[in-house]
This record gives C-alpha cells, structure tokens and sequence, in this order.
C-alpha cells in the first residue's frame, strides 16, 4: 500500500514539474516562493500531503512529521473548490488553516495560470484517450461532490425550517410543564392518601 | 569473511579481501555511466520508490547534517540537499570515483550545489570526526562493502547521539512463489539486460550474487545491534527484495 502510495505521488510530482518546465511564468513565481511548505490535510481521512516548493520545481512528500509554514486542512470537496476556482476565497470555505495564512495566500496567487487548460496539459502528457477516460472518471466524482455537499447543506436546512413549525412555543410548552408538575404532586399525595388508609385497615 | 586465509565473496566466487575492492571498484567504473538507466529499468523504476519512503522515513529537518554513503549517481543526495536548506550540510561520499564523478555532474546540472560535499571514502574507515552527522543513509551500497562490520562501526562513530544510521539494501523475500521470480529475473534476464544496454553482462551477474550474498534482514539488525545501535529495526518493501534497517546511536 506504501509503495502504491509512493507512485502516485511520485506521478503526480512528476507531471507537476514537468508543468513547470512549460509554463515559465508560472515556475518563476513559485521560484519566489522557494524553500516554502505547505501541508495538505485531506479530511475526514487525515491523508497528508506536504508539498515542498524549491528553485527547480515541486517536490511532494509524505511525510507527516514535518513543521510545515501553513497548513490547509479540509474535505476534498472544499479542497477542490479552492484549487479549481480562481476566485474562491480562502477564509470562510469549511477549510482550516494552521500557519502563515499570507503564505497560502501568496501560493494562491502564484498557481492561478491563465488559459491553463488541465484537460489540454493532461492529452500532450498521456496522449488523448487516457485523458479522456480519466477526465471522464474524475468529472462525475468532483460534481457528485459537489452536488452531495450542497443537497446536504439543502436538507439540513429544510429539515430545521420543518422542525421548528413543528415545535410549540414556549409559552404553551411552560403551561404543559406546569400541569405536569401539578399532575405529579397530586399523584404523591394520593399514594400517600392510599399509603394510610392500608395502614388504618 | 574467512579470517584464517583471509579471504571474502565476490558474488558467489571466494577472493582475497584486498581484491574484493579492486573488483568492486571495475564493476562500478564500468556501469557508472549508466547506472541510472539501468537502475530505472531492472527495477522498473520501483528503486525511485524504495528510496522516497527512505528519504519521507529520515525525519531529515532543515540545519541537518546527512552523509549520504555509497551516494553513487546522488539521487537521495539531491532531495536531502532540498530538506536541509542553506543552513544544513550534506556530504555525498562513494569510495568509486567514476560514480562520484557521475552524481557530481548530475547534481550540478540539475541545479543542486552550495549544501552538497562530495568525498571518496570507504565506507569502513570514514574520514570524518566523531558525532559528525545527524543522519547517514547507504542505499544499496553496503553489499558492495569488504568489512560490513567495519562499515556500521565507522558509521556510529560518526553519527552524533542520537543520530539516525538507514540502511536501504536487496534482501531476502518471505514469498516462495516471489523467490523463484526473482531468481529467474536476477540470474536469466538481469545480465542479458546489462550486456545489451551496458554492453556488461558480468557486472550485472555480480550484482545479482551479490545480492543473494548480502546478509538477511534478521542478520544484519543483529550486526547493528551488534555494532551498539539502539531501536534497530527493518521494514520490508516489495515482499523482502528491499529491506529498510533503521537503528539510532544512543
């Protein structure tokens, strides 16, 4: 499982800096930022990823011991909204962030590549069908999550609007609490009522 | 090694120990040039694999000092460099010129340089001071070595307490089914590899000896322990053909 782990990673760090070596621009923005870490925590299952930017590239890590400079911790939903949307904001998302919060900021800025096409980037690096079935794997599990994440926000609220139409107000809910603390001490008195007359017998 | 005669394994042939060296030394001036391409497709590029989950188990911090023994063409040099920063150090030693030369080379033209030391060394007898290092790593290396005892002694010298010796090497595999594979693989296409890509199919053959030469996993945590590390343990990658030992100088 380790070494399936490892090549994935290893992939995907490749893939990503041979990115680099095409766009220019985009590698001399990060270079700015060279020496700088941030750890990416993948909830719920705490996957973590530490991606280490230096003068040449990218290199990613496992390692989970490491003081990362920031970390972003969230679902892969929220994860993905911040990566694939260019104005998405960092604060507010449902992601955590531990550390330099500027930092994140600044790595933000420096990945938005304009006219970067992922789809087009991914064929000239594997050729056009393995993209194409990839893409088309991917793109149902990135809407599901999506679409999952927002039912859930649409029926949790739904579900409180009906409750709350359901539940009495207080006023009537104090009355029954009286008549329910009346109901008892009559209770207590007639057990002790019969309590007595057994006694007397 | 026998110490009446004085004699030691070259592969499966017995030789005099100060020939060992010289043998060793012929195979890897003859292989340097293309040892990565050839350590890329006798493993199917897994040896990237095996060295990364050594690399993310070193704990290396920037402000480190790592010896990288037996360094060859420096490809955990070259991650390590990144780790330690400007503040750390690290030193790629190879008792083999022509490969230290290779990985040199490499490393400059990959852009790494100001942190990276080089320097030919035996492994048994390292040139440097006492509690030098926080992390030593041999990847590979430690079969090729004469006096492997010799080797992990001069390694703790050098460790600072608490120091971290990694021992990335071949080793037995716990599958019989695997075992019968890989010998196939190790001693029938190995060597015709080696001959059509490095026009050398006796080096190769010797790396394959040499493997099934090199102490098993249980052996070699004893040798450490021997040695005077402490919390020495190993872990199996691939089914046992790689084994990572890890011990730390009390």
């Amino acid at each position: 499982m380790q070494l399936l782990t490892a090549a994935l990673v290893e992939s995907v760090e490749a893939a990503l800096n041979l990115l680099l070596k095409t766009r220019p621009m985009l590698g001399e923005r990060l270079q700015n930022l060279s020496g700088k870490t941030l750890r990416i925590v993948l909830l719920p299952q705490n996957w973590t990823l530490l991606i280490r930017l230096h003068a040449e590239g990218i290199e990613l890590s496992q390692d989970s011991d490491f003081d990362a400079d920031v970390t972003l911790k969230g679902e892969l939903g929220v994860l993905i909204k911040l990566i694939t949307e260019p104005r998405s904001v960092l604060f507010g998302q449902g992601a955590k962030i531990d550390g330099d919060a500027a930092l994140l900021q600044r790595i933000q800025k420096a990945m938005r590549e304009p006219g970067l096409d992922w789809e087009l980037w991914l064929s000239e690096q594997l050729g056009d069908l393995p993209t194409s079935a990839l893409t088309q794997a991917f793109a149902p599990l990135a809407t599901s999550l999506q679409e999952g994440r927002g039912s859930l926000e649409r029926n949790l609220k739904s579900y409180l609007q009906e409750e709350l139409e359901a539940l009495p107000p207080r006023a009537e809910y104090e009355l029954w609490t009286d008549q329910i603390s009346k109901a008892r001490i009559q209770a207590e008195q007639l057990e002790r009522r019969i309590a007595k007359l057994c006694k007397a017998k | 090694m026998s110490d009446d005669n004085k004699t030691t394994h070259f592969g499966y042939t017995e030789v005099p120990v100060e020939e060992k060296v010289k043998r060793v030394a012929d195979v890897f001036h003859s292989v340097a040039a293309k040892y990565d391409v050839m350590n890329d497709l006798m493993s199917g590029g897994v040896h990237r694999l095996w060295k990364r989950i050594t690399i993310e188990s070193s704990g290396a911090r920037a402000g480190n000092s790592i010896l990288d023994i037996a360094g060859g063409t420096g490809d955990l040099t070259k991650k390590f460099s990144r780790i330690v920063g400007p503040t750390g150090k690290v030193v790629l030693a190879d008792i083999n010129a022509s490969m230290l030369n290779v990985g040199r080379d490499k490393l400059i033209n990959s852009g790494v340089s100001g942190n990276v030391e080089y320097c030919q060394a035996n492994a048994e007898c390292l040139p440097f001071a006492e509690n030098t290092f926080d992390i030593i790593t041999i990847a590979f290396g430690l079969r090729n070595v004469t006096d492997k005892d010799a080797a992990i002694r001069s390694m703790l010298r050098v460790l600072k307490p608490g120091g971290k010796l990694m021992i990335l090497e071949f080793s037995k595999t716990d599958n019989p089914l695997l075992t019968k594979a890989y010998d196939f693989y190790s001693f029938n296409i190995l060597p015709k590899m080696g001959q059509v890509i490095a026009n050398d199919a006796e080096s190769y053959r010797y790396l394959a000896e040499s493997i099934r030469m090199h102490p098993d996993q249980e052996t070699l945590k004893g040798m450490m322990d021997e040695a005077g590390f402490v919390n020495t343990r190993y872990r199996n990658m691939t089914g046992g053909v790689v084994a990572l030992h890890t011990g730390i100088k009390p």
